[in-house]
């Protein structure tokens, strides 16, 4: 038996909703612990690895572990249905080979996806030898995304002991975001040595997508390697793994 | 097989023109091949995924690709398109930026022959909203796992570009030495499945063996069995011992006709799939042809409306598009005729006598409004051959065609037991102003040159038709020692060329040539205006000077005579 339930669908909105615009299908793994999920889009430049532990639900009763290959997108498309504040439910139907997927609120709704055949594969759990921990503001980051899309397709991080930045250039101009230590939004930063890399936009945006803009994301950077971005979804977290950019020749 | 291997022997492929290196090439990865990749690898050599009556393509565009390199490279489509415009292959591009790519990936694999092969093969099967997007995503994923020199020809492969020199003759003779079998055998396997894939998994799995039980079936077409030509009602009678049938020949595109319940594929000569272009005979057929499996062979016909009658073959090329297909059906009806049965629903018929394959394809094939058999007559005198061309002649058609009644149906090769008789025509000289090298055996000579014809106005000669026929191998060896002492780096002063030629001569041979037509040509093709159809080397004129070659009048004065000559025999005037 796979059965789950949370009181506000958001969170669960709010993973599928980050995910979706970099990888298209996705083995979730139901385990009596939690839901576990790790996937690279099909360019193997971003990684996703969500981690949400059965105390993220209100009621979660996995008996033994189950892969559950779900099409993102279709998924994404019916939690689009849920109001703000609908309970949201799921459960294996084995017969049927679906997912029921119910919404409760001023009523309860009920909808099913269809599971799909994936071949599980086992990705690397790469060492990084990361230099910074930056803890940021999301909305700070979106911001600097935003900016920064307008001159160009790549944005540099960049950190020292005490600043973070966030740089572009391109043939239509720069732009530049900087935070510094002391400031609000800047909750944590620890720096063992300074450190650059750059970054593709539209992967970034793709993982800032559905984070609210209060939320704290956990940077940690290195030069010239893949940046990793954690976000803390209830009391599980997700996290995105992004391959660098070399910079030019 | 790592794709690395097959993208590697490309880049040989490519690079030697030397024919026995490419040979030793091909066969060797064909030889490293495991018997299940074996097709795989043929089809990707050939540069695609299909076999060649599968009228597929990857439906990727140049944008599409450049946006999948941008991705694996981390280049910008700007970047690319400058690099482009210098280097003008975009496989070439890709090979390049990925070796200094500045997109990281967080996984490396090593591509395979079977990933490529199966990622470019399903390119075709997306469609649907977002599937551009989709297919750019699968090539992007390629692209990233790949070795710079596998991204060349994994460009070049979706884009339908392969250009590696791997054609049909080459591939016959590796895969002979690759698995120790006959040239002829795997030629013969060839000529009845149409597919090289199948011919090397067989040779790879089974030799001779395996070859040998290859067979034609019902959605595969066959190579046709063609005709050659005669002078004279003479000559037919003695090669065919005094008495053989005879059919009306009509003036349209051959076909071969599939039948699989009520499943019809129609195949050209060159094996493609025509099926799509000519719906409005599909019915038809289906309710003539009555068995529920057979392969038959025909020549389709446009038909002119007001008067019933068969038109040119021009008419019915009209009918060759992919667009308003119903539309075209309305403006130019076509009929099909049949004339012989490769296969019914007891099994293969070519091995049987022509006289029993009539047998069978007359009590099967009920003629109906769009489908016919074709008239056939069984002839001894010379007299009752003459009226019966005549007549065909009359109503429109192009001749007769002799059949020995003992022969067999021959997949794909020309001998004298099926013989054209056509109105005989012209011959014209004309002098040699280039060639190009010669295919498969004949590689290493020149395999056709193009000819001119001389244009008094301008004192220059004018190029009519490119002739690659007629030749026996010895003709094309002596010819390529001739014209190796008269080559010239660029065309010739007194010489107008429009196509590119791989050598170019000074216009001092003549060579004297046959042909079925004159039909007009775009000045960018031939610089005279006109082509022949179906030319063909007759022989060397030595007695004649350049100078002394047809002239651009007399050819439009023969063109004038034909066209007077069709529009007779179609009753026009």
């Amino acid at each position: 038996m796979v059965k789950a339930r949370m009181s506000d669908s958001k969170i669960w909105k709010t993973c599928v909703g980050s995910m979706v615009n970099l990888i298209e299908e996705a083995a979730f793994k139901f385990t009596p612990d939690g839901i576990k999920m790790k996937a690279m889009d099909p360019s193997h430049i971003a990684l996703v690895d969500l981690d949400l532990p059965s105390g993220a639900f209100e009621e979660y009763s996995v008996k033994e572990s189950k892969v559950l290959g779900i099409n993102l997108v279709e998924m994404d498309r019916v939690l689009s249905r849920a109001k703000v504040g609908d309970e949201l439910g799921m459960e294996l139907d084995e017969k049927q080979n679906r997912l029921m997927i119910n919404f409760k609120g001023a009523s309860a709704r009920k909808l099913s996806l269809p599971l799909i055949n994936i071949d599980e594969r086992d990705l690397p759990d790469p060492k990084i030898p990361f230099s910074a921990e930056i803890d940021v503001i999301a909305g700070v980051i979106q911001d600097g995304l935003k900016d920064a899309e307008l001159v160009t397709d790549n944005v540099q991080f960049l950190v020292d002991k005490d600043s973070f930045a966030m740089k572009a250039e391109g043939d239509k101009g720069t732009s530049d975001l900087k935070l510094s230590k002391g400031d609000e939004a800047l909750v944590k930063l620890d720096v063992n040595q300074p450190a650059r890399a750059m970054f593709n936009i539209n992967y970034l945006s793709d993982m800032m997508k559905g984070v609210g803009s209060s939320d704290v994301v956990k940077i940690r950077l290195g030069s010239d390697l893949p940046v990793q971005i954690d976000f803390q979804v209830s009391k599980g977290r997700l996290r995105f793994l992004l391959a660098p950019r070399i910079e030019a020749e | 097989m790592q794709y690395l291997k097959l993208a590697e022997a490309f880049e040989r492929l490519e690079k030697t023109s030397s024919y026995l290196e490419k040979n030793s090439v091909l066969a060797d990865i064909l030889k490293e091949a495991q018997s299940k990749e074996v097709e795989q690898v043929v089809l990707l050599s050939l540069g695609r995924p299909w076999p060649p009556y599968i009228s597929k393509e990857t439906g990727v565009g140049m944008q599409q690709i450049k946006k999948a390199v941008s991705v694996a490279s981390g280049y910008s489509i700007s970047e690319i398109e400058k690099m482009m415009r210098d280097v003008g292959d975009l496989g070439e591009v890709a090979r390049k930026l990925l070796s200094k790519k500045r997109q990281v990936s967080l996984l490396k694999e090593q591509l395979t022959v079977k990933e490529v092969f199966e990622t470019v093969r399903q390119l075709a099967e997306i469609s649907g909203s977002g599937s551009v997007d989709r297919k750019i995503e699968s090539i992007s994923k390629l692209l990233t796992s790949a070795e710079p020199v596998e991204a060349k020809f994994v460009v070049r492969t979706v884009l339908g570009d392969l250009r590696v020199g791997v054609a049909d003759g080459r591939l016959r003779d590796a895969i002979a030495s690759a698995f120790k079998v006959s040239s002829e055998t795997v030629e013969h396997a060839y000529m009845l499945t149409t597919d090289y894939s199948q011919v090397a998994k067989a040779a790879a799995e089974g030799g001779e063996k395996s070859l040998g039980k290859l067979g034609v079936s019902v959605g595969h077409p066959v190579n046709p069995m063609l005709a050659q030509r005669t002078e004279s009602v003479e000559e037919i009678l003695k090669r065919m011992k005094g008495k053989c049938a005879f059919e009306i020949k009509l003036d349209g595109i051959r076909i071969q006709v599939h039948k699989d319940d009520d499943e019809i594929f129609l195949f050209t000569r060159r094996m493609e799939d025509y099926t799509k272009m000519f719906p409005d005979i599909l019915d038809s057929l289906r309710k003539s042809i009555r068995l529920k499996r057979a392969i038959v062979d025909g020549e389709l016909v446009a038909i002119d409306k007001s008067t019933g009658k068969p038109m040119p073959f021009q008419e019915v090329l009209k009918r060759r598009r992919k667009y308003e297909v119903k539309e075209a059906a309305k403006q130019i009806p076509v009929e099909i005729h049949l004339f012989d049965i490769l296969l019914s629903e007891d099994g293969m018929l070519m091995n049987e006598s022509y006289t029993k394959r009539r047998k069978i394809l007359e009590k099967i094939a009920k003629p109906g409004e769009r489908v016919k058999v074709v008239e056939q007559k069984v002839l001894d005198n010379a007299a009752e051959i003459n009226a019966f061309a005549s007549r065909a002649i009359k109503i429109g058609h192009e001749g007769l065609v002799a059949k020995d009644p003992d022969s067999t149906y021959r997949a794909g090769r020309r001998e004298f037991v099926w013989l054209k008789l056509k109105p005989t025509l012209e011959t014209l000289d004309l002098v040699v102003v280039g060639a190009l090298y010669g295919k498969g055996k004949r590689t290493g000579s020149f395999g056709s040159y193009l000819l001119a014809a001389f244009d008094q106005d301008s004192e220059k000669y004018k190029t009519i038709t490119k002739c690659g026929s007629g030749y026996t191998d010895e003709d094309l060896e002596d010819l390529t020692k001739i014209f190796r002492k008269i080559q010239v780096k660029k065309p010739h002063p007194d010489v107008e060329i429009e196509l590119k030629c791989d050598a170019y001569f000074e216009p001092k041979v003549v060579f004297e040539i046959n042909y079925e037509e004159i039909q007009k040509s775009p000045a960018e093709k031939h610089t005279s205006g006109y082509g022949l159809r179906f030319p063909r080397f007759v022989r060397i004129r030595e007695d004649k000077k350049p100078e002394e070659v047809n002239t651009i009048d007399e050819v439009i004065e023969f063109y004038r005579k034909q066209e007077e000559r069709k529009a007779k025999s179609r009753g026009d005037v």
